[in-house]
């Protein structure tokens, strides 16, 4: 423990180095100002960012990353709560309630306990992150082949099953990106598989690219079909945050305790992320809290659920990043890009190998999480200006990033034909009524599952049983099964009730 | 729901579908020397490409059905809220068309045409197709998006962006010359 402190110590020290502070700074207006504009989603804006990162060293490029992503699941609730405009799908559940009080002439109110939800959620996850962090990694150490498939498939599984739309098409989505992620030369035997021949596809086709081109070439494809507008906002008035009292806060401590813990939950299970971790908060509040009964009416735990569970699944998500490098969301896969792309491989090595840099990003988030409440508060209004610039113009220069970041990868023109491709298809997957979600994942932790999936058939000479024979992989496929059963059976069973009564 | 509605919403279905039958015929006449007692690295893909087939037969079956639209999964049950947020936005599926048919376009002029001039012709066409009618500000976001990604990305960021070919390439380089790039 007190090793932790001590390294934690050091990163602090780190974060206040001049460029890490500097990319602190910059990763968090960005990611305010991604969060703010609805034609900009936090993953977008994160991969937006990220040919940026390239001329940094590894630390300040995480570093602005995760600052993007923690700011990124603030700053959409100010727009919800003063326009009923979500500037993110996170902040969907803040117009049940914290557009409801602004409506009551709370608008100042609401701003304030959604500060404290980001501040309270925000720095309880990134306490449990440290905290945890080491030994789940000093845990991953020990586990083998068949538990690392299983902790991947139960990820898979379960974007299927806590995704908002049809579970066949999420499942489809989510089969055709580990389709994607076979293609180019297999890890295993050296063989090309389905590249017909095209130097590009020998390479394989990198997840960023099916990230940037779904995410966002394809968001702009739909936002253009469904024609681009600019809200008005020109009677902004006066915006200001009012800080909740002490007594007020302390009233809504068991909210803020159980939506930080879903959230941190919900982050850790790799799959899920901040919208999902807001929703299920929102949800659980709705069904347990103390008022439950008044929910939906404007009151402060409707605004503290979601915010809280959205930040703290931060702090949640980074946990299997750094210890197992998996990915949790769109967001941290990024960020696995950006410590690839630096050449370092996140997993438990990196807590031997490179402590000062896993601590520097820690201590980071501590501090990006107080300055974003402090330039929230103070910024309020300039923050919500940016409502104002035509999304036809944001949308163009969204499009120009990922033209860029493509060409920025590896400089070569082709893989401007992939962007296209994918962007195409998420334009396409999303008229469909198909979640892109599954597939970014699936091509991310597609490989892992692969090299897993092989390395356990290879070494138990092609026993697949072993996936359920083991204790811990047996366990976690259990789990993944009932996860997407389950809702499955509710509904054939709600169906034959409502048969059964007259 | 009529027949037309159902053969539109199994036409997805049936596409993958195909698509991925295509590719299990291809993972199978994979070429590579098996070892006894080894899978083979055709496995993972078939193991994928079979569960994709399964899944669009649901999906077609579902679709005479009718009832793609009554997935039940753990979100709907925890978060049933969700719901309630759907709007009925109006939809232009041309202006969507002709963006992919630009961005088609500007791949294929880029390397010919180079960065400076496809971008700022990139940026004012999809201003125009997204019904952006402000000329002053197209004519500025068109030039200052482009040169400003130009001078960026080449100067600072290092990106090694398509100069395009002669007559072009000599514009590019006078640029590039202008902005103090070497």
């Amino acid at each position: 423990m007190l090793d932790v402190l001590q390294h934690l110590g050091v990163g602090f020290v780190h974060v206040f180095a001049p460029l890490n502070l500097a990319a602190l700074l910059a990763g968090l207006v960005l990611g305010l100002l991604v969060a703010v504009l609805p034609g900009l989603t936090l993953v977008m804006g994160v991969v937006l960012a990220l040919p940026f990162t390239y001329g940094l060293g590894i630390t300040p490029a995480v570093v602005l990353l995760t600052a993007m992503y923690v700011a990124g699941t603030y700053g959409g609730a100010f727009t919800a709560i003063l326009f009923r405009i979500p500037g993110e799908p996170i902040d969907v559940p803040l117009l049940w309630d914290g557009y409801k009080m602004a409506q009551q002439g709370e608008a100042a109110k609401a701003l304030g306990y959604t500060l404290f939800a980001a501040l309270v959620g925000g720095l309880a996850s990134a306490t449990v992150m440290v905290l945890l962090a080491q030994p789940i990694a000093q845990l991953a150490l020990t586990i083998s082949a068949p538990e690392y498939f299983a902790i991947i498939f139960f990820g898979l599984t379960s974007v299927v099953c806590l995704g908002s739309g049809s579970q066949t098409n999420a499942f489809i989505s989510l089969l055709l990106g580990l389709f994607i992620s076979t293609v180019g030369v297999d890890g295993t035997y050296g063989v090309e598989r389905f590249s017909f021949g095209i130097p590009i596809l020998s390479d394989g086709i990198e997840y960023i690219t099916v990230m940037v081109g779904a995410y966002g070439l394809g968001e702009v494809l739909v936002r253009l079909e469904q024609g681009f507008t600019s809200p008005n906002i020109k009677h902004l008035g006066r915006i200001r945050t009012r800080l909740p009292s002490l007594s007020e806060l302390l009233k809504l401590k068991l909210s803020f305790l159980r939506s930080s813990l879903i959230g941190i939950v919900v982050g850790i299970v790799p799959g899920a992320g901040a919208t999902i971790a807001s929703f299920v908060s929102y949800g659980v509040e709705g069904q347990y809290g103390r008022r439950r009964d008044k929910i939906g009416t404007g009151i402060p735990e409707g605004i503290v659920a979601p915010q809280a569970a959205a930040t703290s699944s931060v702090g949640g998500a980074m946990i299997p990043l750094i210890t197992m490098g998996i990915p949790g969301s769109g967001a941290t896969a990024i960020i696995l890009g950006a410590f690839l792309l630096h050449g370092m491989q996140p997993g438990p090595q990196v807590f031997f190998k490179s402590p000062d840099i896993v601590y520097t990003v820690f201590a980071s988030m501590f501090v990006g999480i107080v300055g974003m409440c402090v330039i929230g508060y103070f910024f309020i209004k300039a923050l919500v200006k940016v409502l104002d610039a035509p999304e036809a113009v944001v949308s163009a220069f969204v499009v120009m990033f990922c033209f860029i970041g493509a060409l920025a990868a590896r400089n070569n023109v082709n893989d401007l034909w992939m962007i296209v491709t994918f962007g195409v298809l998420g334009w396409l997957f999303e008229k469909y009524g198909f979640p892109i979600a599954p597939l970014v994942l699936g091509s991310i932790l597609g490989p892992l599952a692969e090299s897993n999936f092989m390395t356990t058939l290879i070494s138990y000479q092609n026993d697949w049983t072993v996936f359920f024979t083991r204790p811990v992989s047996g366990a976690i496929l259990l789990l993944s099964i009932i996860a997407l059963v389950f809702p499955l059976l509710r509904a054939v069973w709600s169906r034959r009730a409502a048969a059964s009564s007259p | 729901m009529t027949g037309a509605n159902v053969l539109a919403r199994s036409v997805p279905f049936v596409a993958i579908m195909s698509a991925a039958a295509y590719f299990y015929y291809l993972a199978d006449h994979l070429e590579f020397d098996p070892m006894p007692g080894r899978a083979g690295p055709d496995l993972w893909p078939k193991i994928v490409l079979g569960l994709m087939i399964a899944t669009c037969a649901i999906g077609i079956v579902k679709a005479f059905l009718a009832r793609s639209s009554e997935g039940a999964n753990l979100f709907k049950l925890l978060a049933p809220q969700a719901e309630e947020e759907q709007d009925g936005r109006r939809s232009w599926p041309h202006l969507a068309l002709l963006g992919c048919a630009l961005f088609v376009v500007y791949v294929l002029a880029l390397d010919r045409v180079g960065f400076p001039i496809s971008t700022a012709v990139l940026i004012a066409a999809f201003l125009w197709i997204g019904r952006y009618r402000n000329g002053t500000v197209i004519a500025l976001g068109s030039l200052v998006g482009s040169l400003g990604f130009f001078f960026v990305f080449r100067k600072i960021v290092y990106v090694s962006l398509p100069l395009g070919r002669e007559p072009f390439l000599a514009f590019s380089v006078w640029l590039m010359k202008l902005m103090g790039m070497s």
